[in-house]
């Protein structure tokens, strides 16, 4: 079957943007492990882990017959059952369930004894313990490909909780360790302009504003009238992002910056959906106010100076196509390891 | 006239809580399920090693809504598959009773189904078990056995609910538990063991359980996991003096290989072509038993070894009482060595290809006490036809009086006696052989020794006729152009016999320096290089 073109574009950002990331970041662990590194990959799957098979392709992850993808620990995307994903990387580490119920488990009262309800909420509280205990990761990559804000509900929405907690979880699971930074990789869809509640539209413009009145140079890069959404969306996001990573301890890393790739995908409706992708490191917030403040400086100058990078047909290179076709090898190797009578 | 006796349903109520003896036993009834609905894969997923889960799918012929209503309505227990013609898709049936289903209330109290016919319409449901079960029935709580309702017994109830997203063309049936029982998931975490070199601990060693309350770190947890090739967890298994020094989770997946109707690693598992015909018939159903990404075969595997095994392979047709006993199956020995994991030690009767309970260490009561020798055998029995009334309604144990198992009993114990006869014949002339090439080694040892005490040409005697006016041996002699050292005596120099060869020695090597060497000191320091010599080289 000929890989579809949406397909060729996600593994775009697989390729040419998961890929250096996850590759500078197992450089780092054998900077100091030189023997025992081993990239600890948490990873949202839709079915199809093509980014965990990419990365033991190019043998950042090990995948050894004994042990398999040990190193890897995934939710599905959808919260289905993930067994059929873990066919695909055997070893990996599945966790039950939805990872946004999962994450925000202690937000709901105990239901009482005996019911259903209360059996969903022992089940999310077994799965939160064990995302506990497999924590932390060196790389998170947060592909979830949901609505950041919906309609629906006010800021900070499902997600954005969600994703402060797994940070708190990261800081938790680092906090005994020296070297505490770990990789981001986010995938979320651009909601449009009016299918976004209020309270979120608003939120976005005031931390727009709120970045140009603090740093009033930037405001010849940016105005309302004449940027469009996306635009707005794409300097809003890592704003937002980093404001629940400083919540939580955690900062962005000014050395290897931001990074923000955007694509469009069909989705059989009349117009395509708009997928942002944001890849960033997390280090632990700067002991010194001056130094945060500087910090924050060049990283906000950095994100208004570049425009997110747009992933058209014709951009995409032979190499990503090869390395796809490679992908698609291994993974139909590992599926093939069992019987399918 | 007589009156009929009735069983309140109580009692089969009671079973639905304390039917199986292990995780394992508890779902391979749902495997037999799967087998009898004509599946050619059944997945389980344990999620480990987190265990938060488990979820058995099969691709078997499913059922439908009404199936399903009929099966909680009319009451669980009244399995009709036996109506048919007694196979299905060219395989036996297994299940009986039709309580197969509950063997997951063993570890939860509450489970999802969801099933499709071929064609058919799929639909989702709940089953909730009673908590504390036993003990309300016991008590007559009114809630689960009502006063007004005769016989009938409620022990849960069930809800249709929404059905989760599900491949279109799936057909089968598949049991989720979202959320296993803490004494199931913290026992398979707590008790798995590291597995890796430079990591058993002497404590491991004793079999020692971990039972403390923390959970084990990640890293400790990852490294006990058992391996994904099946061949390899099988010699990690073989490691240890039993599975269960592994931990919980390993011995569920060896008891699930154990006991469902799956192929061997291969046809020569077992050594002399054994399970040959088995292994044909075995991978003839196309059956596969999945557990977390592992695919599950029998763990038998009795590796190559110099001295070989001593096998018996058997079959019978017989009547009892009237009805057909007709099994086959094999035995194999290791003489000399204790067969690891402990687990596969025993005998393993398969009725319809499923293994009832473990294997039996006592060999189905087997009076004669082979002692260590029991833990060198290990065999199954295979019953194609009777033996199910003799089994106890937990399918893993037999009424051990019942006729047919008695009858089962008698030829396998004339099987074993013969196989131990063959055994003990090996055993001997192995123990003759190798007594031989020790004797000829120490005579070369002494030999070399007196070379270099006489320091000059030696030929040693180890056979000679008794002269009749010989009154006391003489074990050395000075003869023309070399010295006798004369050991033909050995047998007869009264001390215990293991102590002959080697005091005839010394004797030799003592008169051969008394007649070698005149001054009495240079003998005696002749004679206690020799002697130490010898001794060292013994």
């Amino acid at each position: 079957m000929p890989i579809q073109p949406d397909e060729l574009k996600k593994h775009v950002v697989r390729y040419e943007y998961w890929l250096p990331r996850c590759r500078s970041r197992v450089d780092a662990l054998k900077r100091r492990k030189p023997k025992q590194a081993k990239l600890r990959y948490f990873t949202l799957s839709g079915g199809d882990p093509l980014d965990v098979i990419m990365l033991a392709v190019d043998k950042l992850l090990p995948n050894d017959g004994e042990s398999g993808f040990q190193s890897v620990c995934f939710f599905d995307r959808h919260g289905y059952n993930p067994a059929e994903t873990g066919a695909k990387i055997p070893g990996a580490v599945p966790f039950p369930g939805s990872f946004i119920d999962t994450m925000l488990w202690e937000e709901n009262p105990e239901p009482a004894e005996g019911t259903s309800a209360n059996n969903d909420y022992q089940a999310l509280r077994n799965t939160m313990l064990m995302v506990r205990q497999y924590a932390p990761f060196d790389v998170v990559n947060f592909d979830l490909e949901e609505v950041l804000f919906t309609s629906e509900e006010e800021p900070p929405g499902k997600l954005l909780r969600a994703l402060k907690k797994l940070f708190e979880i990261q800081r938790d699971g680092f906090s005994t360790m020296a070297a505490q930074e770990f990789s981001l990789m986010m995938t979320v869809r651009l909601p449009e302009h009016g299918a976004i509640h209020p309270e979120a539209l608003a939120l976005v413009r005031s931390v727009l504003d709120a970045n140009i009145r603090k740093f009033p140079e930037l405001h010849s890069l940016f105005t309302w009238n004449d940027a469009p959404w996306s635009r707005a969306f794409e300097l809003a996001i890592p704003k937002i992002i980093l404001e629940q990573l400083h919540a939580t301890g955690w900062t962005i890393s000014g050395a290897s910056g931001i990074q923000e790739v955007t694509r469009e995908r069909q989705n059989g409706g009349p117009q395509a959906e708009q997928l942002y992708h944001i890849i960033v490191d997390v280090v632990r917030r700067h002991d010194t106010e001056k130094e945060a403040e500087a910090a924050y400086r060049k990283l906000m100058h950095d994100l208004f100076r570049s425009s997110a990078h747009h992933i058209t047909d014709d951009s995409i290179a032979q190499e990503v196509r090869m390395n796809l076709k490679r992908v698609h090898v291994a993974r139909d190797k590992l599926s093939a390891r069992l019987p399918r009578w | 006239m007589a009156q009929r006796i009735k069983v309140h349903e109580k009692a089969l109520a009671h079973l639905s809580k304390g039917l199986y003896r292990s995780p394992a036993s508890a779902l391979r009834e749902l495997v037999s399920n799967a087998w009898d609905a004509g599946a050619t894969r059944v997945e389980i997923s344990t999620f480990a090693p987190t265990f938060t889960r488990l979820v058995v799918r099969d691709n078997g012929a499913g059922f439908d809504k009404q199936d399903f209503v009929k099966l909680m309505e009319t009451g669980i227990g009244n399995s009709t598959k036996r109506l048919a013609d007694g196979s299905n898709h060219g395989r036996p049936i297994i299940g009986r009773l039709g309580i197969g289903l509950l063997g997951v209330a063993q570890i939860c109290t509450r489970f999802q189904i969801i099933s499709r016919r071929n064609n058919g319409e799929i639909f989702a449901a709940e089953v909730r078990i009673e908590d504390f079960l036993r003990r309300r029935l016991d008590i007559q709580d009114p809630t689960i056995v009502p006063q007004h309702s005769g016989n009938e017994v409620f022990i849960g109830e069930w809800d249709f609910i929404p059905v989760p997203k599900i491949d279109n063309d799936w057909v089968g049936t598949q049991v989720i538990v979202t959320t296993p029982l803490a004494s199931f998931s913290e026992s398979f975490i707590k008790t798995l063991r590291p597995t890796r070199e430079g990591r058993d601990t002497q404590e491991e060693e004793m079999g020692a359980r971990v039972d403390d309350e923390a959970l084990p770190s990640r890293d400790d947890v990852l490294a006990a996991m058992p391996p994904l090739d099946w061949q390899r967890l099988l010699d990690l298994a073989a490691d240890k003096e039993s599975v269960m020094m592994r931990g919980d989770y390993w011995r569920f997946l060896w008891e699930l290989a154990a006991t469902c109707p799956l192929p061997y690693m291969s046809a020569k598992a077992v050594p002399d072509g054994l399970v040959r015909g088995d292994q044909k018939r075995l991978e003839g159903y196309q059956f596969a038993l999945i557990v977390d990404n592992r695919e599950l075969r029998k763990p038998v595997f009795l590796p190559p070894r110099d001295k070989g095994y001593s096998t018996q392979a058997f079959s019978r047709d017989i009547v009892v009482e009237g009805r057909q006993l007709k099994f086959h199956g094999y035995m194999a020995v290791q003489e000399g060595n204790q067969l690891k994991p402990a687990e596969l030690r025993g005998l393993m009767i398969r009725i319809k290809e499923v293994g009832v309970g473990y294997y039996d260490p006592t060999l189905l009561d087997w009076q004669v006490n082979q002692g260590p020798r029991s833990r060198w055998i290990t065999g199954e029995i295979f019953v194609e036809e009777g033996l199910e009334d003799a089994m106890n309604v937990d399918r893993d144990s037999f009424n051990r009086y019942h006729p047919e198992f008695k009858a089962l009993q008698r030829e396998v114990h004339r099987e074993l006696k013969k196989l131990f006869s063959q055994v003990y014949l090996r055993i001997g002339e192995r123990s003759t052989k190798s007594a031989d090439e020790r004797s000829q080694q120490r005579r070369e040892v002494l030999l070399e020794v007196a070379k270099g005490t006489a320091d000059g040409p030696v030929k040693l005697i180890v056979e000679r006729k008794a002269e009749s006016n010989e009154t006391q041996p003489q074990f050395a002699k000075q003869l023309a152009n070399y010295w006798a050292l004369d050991v033909s005596s050995a047998s007869t120099l009264p001390t215990k016999k293991v102590n002959r060869d080697l005091a005839a020695s010394v004797l030799a090597i003592y008169d051969l320096c008394m007649l070698r060497y005149k001054h009495s000191k240079v003998r005696r320091e002749k004679f206690q290089e020799a002697l130490l010599e010898l001794l060292r080289e013994w």
